[in-house]
């Protein structure tokens, strides 16, 4: 069974789940294996969904200590390599019309050797792996039997 | 006098910490004898409250950890031939590389989350969604994507890594 890489890029929705108190067990089995990091617009995300869409700004000091365990990287750092993202998420479809506006977690997957940890679709077909919280688990639970 | 017993009493244990024989005094010397698991699964074993248990291992953590020189505030491009990748991850966070007084770039170091302090954030976010309908919440939530409705705690991991993930 593939292992997760050493640093895993952390979606808006992993962010809101861990704040919300629906995710401790799993980020804290991530942790132990990987770097988490993600970027300061996935952070961005994070907070329009706590403030906007659930309506709970109560969350947003939790999600910033949260943050200080999670290395942020500035999109503006990766600004050359979005292109070839943008272009990779695009083309990932058959109709080469896929979404391209998370192009920037893909373009600092690709520059630290990253898996992406997200329950969307939208990565599959750019060549970086994804797990989803389920499978993530499954692999970490694997590899530590592995290890006895 | 039976204030300076007590006292004595008190600090005699591990490191002259704790009480002789009491949890917190095991627990921590297992911890430093063979390390975090080894003091996890005895508190598990003994009954001991998880939340205590780690607010008590995040202590002896800091102060098990030797006080280390602060990290640089700046590197030279010298200095960044030289420097490991251990103590780039040591950096506090993104930091100046200097050739001569101007700086060429930034580094950030990609830094591993400190156990302890995330466990106490996921403390605190656990006890605010007690006062919390998940189920609502997750309604809210359906509109940015979809929504995992398992809780992924660390009963439900520990239930998973048993049956290998068959859920």
């Amino acid at each position: 069974m593939k292992t997760p890489s050493a640093s895993l890029v952390v979606d808006a929705a992993v962010l809101v789940a861990v704040v919300r108190g629906r995710s401790s067990g799993a980020i804290l089995e991530a942790q132990k294996v990987a770097t988490l990091i993600t970027t300061d617009r996935v952070v961005q995300e994070a907070r329009r969904r706590l403030e906007f869409g659930l309506q709970r700004p109560e969350l947003l000091d939790l999600l910033d200590a949260l943050l200080e365990q999670i290395t942020i990287i500035p999109v503006a750092a990766l600004e050359t390599l979005l292109p070839e993202s943008e272009a990779a998420l695009r083309d990932a479809i058959a109709g080469r019309n896929g979404a391209m506006r998370d192009a920037h977690m893909l373009a600092l997957a690709r520059a630290v050797d990253a898996d992406i940890w997200t329950a969307d679709r939208e990565f599959a077909g750019t060549g970086v792996a994804t797990w989803s919280t389920p499978n993530l688990l499954r692999s970490l639970a694997h590899a530590e039997a592995e290890r006895g | 006098m039976p204030v300076e017993a007590s006292k004595s009493r008190t600090a005699s244990g591990h490191k002259g910490r704790h009480r002789i024989g009491s949890d917190r005094e095991k627990v921590h010397r297992l911890f430093d004898l063979k390390g975090e698991q080894a003091a996890l699964q005895f508190a598990t074993k003994s009954g001991l409250d998880p939340d205590t248990v780690r607010r008590w291992l995040g202590s002896f953590a800091k102060s098990s950890r030797a006080a280390k020189p602060a990290p640089p505030a700046r590197i030279s491009i010298r200095d960044l031939q030289k420097i490991s990748g251990e103590a780039i991850r040591g950096l506090r966070g993104p930091t100046p590389i200097k050739s001569g007084e101007t700086t060429v770039a930034l580094l950030i170091p990609l830094t591993a989350a400190d156990p302890y302090r995330l466990a106490a954030v996921l403390g605190q976010a656990e006890a605010l969604a007690k006062s919390h309908d998940a189920a609502i919440d997750d309604v809210a939530l359906a509109q940015f994507g979809d929504v995992d409705p398992v809780n992924w705690s660390g009963e439900e991991v520990r239930k998973l890594k048993g049956g290998r993930g068959r859920r």
